[in-house]
């Protein structure tokens, strides 16, 4: 009986149409509630609002992330405890670097970070700013600080997270990204523990950005490396994207994303271990099915779960043809 | 708003109730909201004598949509107004006209909607009846369904009626777990209890 409706919606309308009585809707009723698959939605829901950890947890990878997020734990704790007993607590400066190709989780994490040290009460909002240089940098002189200040003031109590951040050493000597970068420095100094400012862009170009900028590495003492994900990585982020939305690929879907995988990670060195790239794939998938769906004939529970090689194949399609062509673009 | 739907198989006495309730609570004329299964709502003042003869009656599923009433209770220093909604008769086997199987599943939608849920039996009949006839399977399910819902209680109608009190006995061994009222619709028996219970719950 428990697999019989699909929603509760359903339910009610085979009570109207008169296909089931009132004894067996209740009954019904009472299996949709207590089935688990209503459980893993509630907790998903809920999940976001009141517990960042559990939703770092779920991040596939990572462990570095994870690891050092056991260490603010513990640390905030153990200060927490220490000022109770009249001990001397440390502030904690928690400025971080994020390195890392595109697709790999840093801004996913940043938005967790935000939560989560609002959790910790590290930062008593726990908001996150995400800026890039256009919102830091004016057109006039003087413009810049006085812009870049105002990214800072909307961040206090939380994260300020600059994208591409190396960007802002970019242009030279009279480029006004050098300006940006000093008001942040001064800024990082005066609203020392109401805000966390976080760095992030490609690996390559932020160690370069440091080196340029020898002040800076040593204001940011967490410095978080993230790697290319994993050939089977990658897969376990479709599994989990795929069960998060209820659905499921066949085995030989499975075996064709598996080879795709492979052969974008294999010919488009940028694109490897890139978790976006998989959602893309995946979501193009899902709306591929939801066309061969409408135009097939009656649904059933089952059908509208199932992602076949088929659509797989379509939704890729489209994908390997835009990355060809921003390949070409950038070969240029 | 807090919303507190009546549920119960036809002729309990749901609609019945609410009049009656409205009118203990110091109204003489009500605006009943009136939702029906296909989503339309309109409104409709009535004396509440008016509205008794129009809506209440002897023959099951007068009521075949959701009607409301807003009503207010002193509670704490404060008042707080709740949405007290009657809804259609909810009856085992299959029902041959679709307007009552529509309205039998837009109650059951309302309960998941409700804070606080009535549950009204007709201890006359469930006395006169004897358990196995009375407390139908019906009422057992709804009760066990609506109480994972919220805040659930039974009302114990009609007891003004001959037999009613073996009734309350069987509804009473019947549902252990539950608190149960006994009153009466017509005579507004035992409403101050239910008032206060209200109170209490909203």
């Amino acid at each position: 009986m428990g697999s019989k409706f699909s929603s509760t919606r359903e339910i009610y309308q085979e009570l109207a149409k008169g296909n089931i009585t009132a004894v067996e809707a209740i009954h019904a009723l009472k299996v949709m509630q207590s089935s688990p698959a209503n459980v893993a939605v509630d907790r998903l829901e809920s999940v976001p609002s009141d517990n960042a950890k559990e939703e770092l947890a779920k991040l596939i990878g990572l462990k570095n992330v994870k690891n050092l997020v056991r260490e603010i734990e513990a640390f905030a704790k153990i200060q927490r405890v220490r000022q109770q007993l009249g001990l001397k607590s440390e502030s904690l400066v928690l400025h971080m670097i994020f390195k890392g190709n595109p697709g790999t989780g840093k801004t996913t994490v940043a938005r967790i970070f935000g939560q989560l040290f609002k959790e910790l009460e590290v930062l008593n909002k726990g908001h996150v700013v995400e800026v890039e240089r256009a919102d830091l940098v004016g057109e006039y002189i003087g413009h810049t600080a006085q812009r870049t200040r105002e990214q800072v003031k909307k961040a206090v109590g939380g994260i300020l997270f600059i994208d591409e951040a190396y960007s802002l050493a970019r242009g030279g000597e009279k480029d006004f990204g050098k300006e940006a970068i000093d008001t942040l420095v001064k800024a990082m100094e005066d609203h020392k523990d109401e805000i966390i400012l976080i760095l992030a862009g490609y690996r390559r170009e932020m160690e370069q950005f440091l080196r340029i900028n020898p002040g800076l590495s040593s204001r940011f003492p967490i410095i978080l490396d993230f790697p290319d994900y994993s050939l089977s990585e990658l897969i376990q982020i479709a599994e989990l994207m795929l069960s998060q939305r209820e659905y499921s690929l066949t085995s030989s879907a499975q075996n064709c994303l598996f080879s795709l995988l492979k052969n974008l990670g294999d010919n488009y060195d940028e694109n490897r271990g890139n978790a976006r790239l998989v959602r893309n794939i995946i979501e193009r998938a899902i709306r591929q099915q939801a066309v061969r769906l409408v135009a097939s004939g009656p649904l059933n529970r089952e059908k509208l779960q199932v992602i076949t090689e088929g659509d797989i194949k379509a939704a890729t399609e489209e994908t390997s043809a835009q990355m060809f062509n921003r390949w070409q673009a950038e070969r240029r | 708003m807090h919303k507190c739907l009546i549920v119960g198989k036809p002729n309990v006495g749901k609609t019945a109730f609410l009049l009656s309730f409205s009118r203990y609570l110091g109204l003489a004329q009500v605006e009943l909201r009136v939702r029906t299964s296909d989503g339309s709502i309109h409104a409709k003042r009535r004396s509440i004598d008016c509205a008794y003869t129009e809506l209440v009656g002897p023959v099951p599923h007068i009521t075949q949509e959701l009607q409301s009433v807003v009503l207010e209770l002193p509670v704490g220093k404060g008042r707080r107004s709740f949405e007290l909604v009657d809804s259609s008769g909810i009856m085992d086997g299959i029902h041959a006209s679709p307007v009552v199987r529509a309205a039998m599943a837009q109650t059951l939608e309302a309960v998941t909607a409700a804070k606080v849920i009535i549950h009204i039996l007709d201890a006359a009949a469930i006395g006169l009846l004897g358990l196995s006839e009375g407390v139908g399977v019906i009422d057992r399910d709804l009760a066990e369904y609506a109480q994972q819902q919220g805040e659930y209680f039974l009302l114990a109608n009609k007891m003004d009626l001959a037999g009613a009190q073996r009734g309350l006995q069987i509804i009473t061994k019947a549902f252990t777990q539950v608190q149960t009222f006994p009153v009466s619709a017509l005579t507004m028996e035992g409403f101050k209890e239910v008032k206060r219970h209200v109170a209490r719950v909203i």
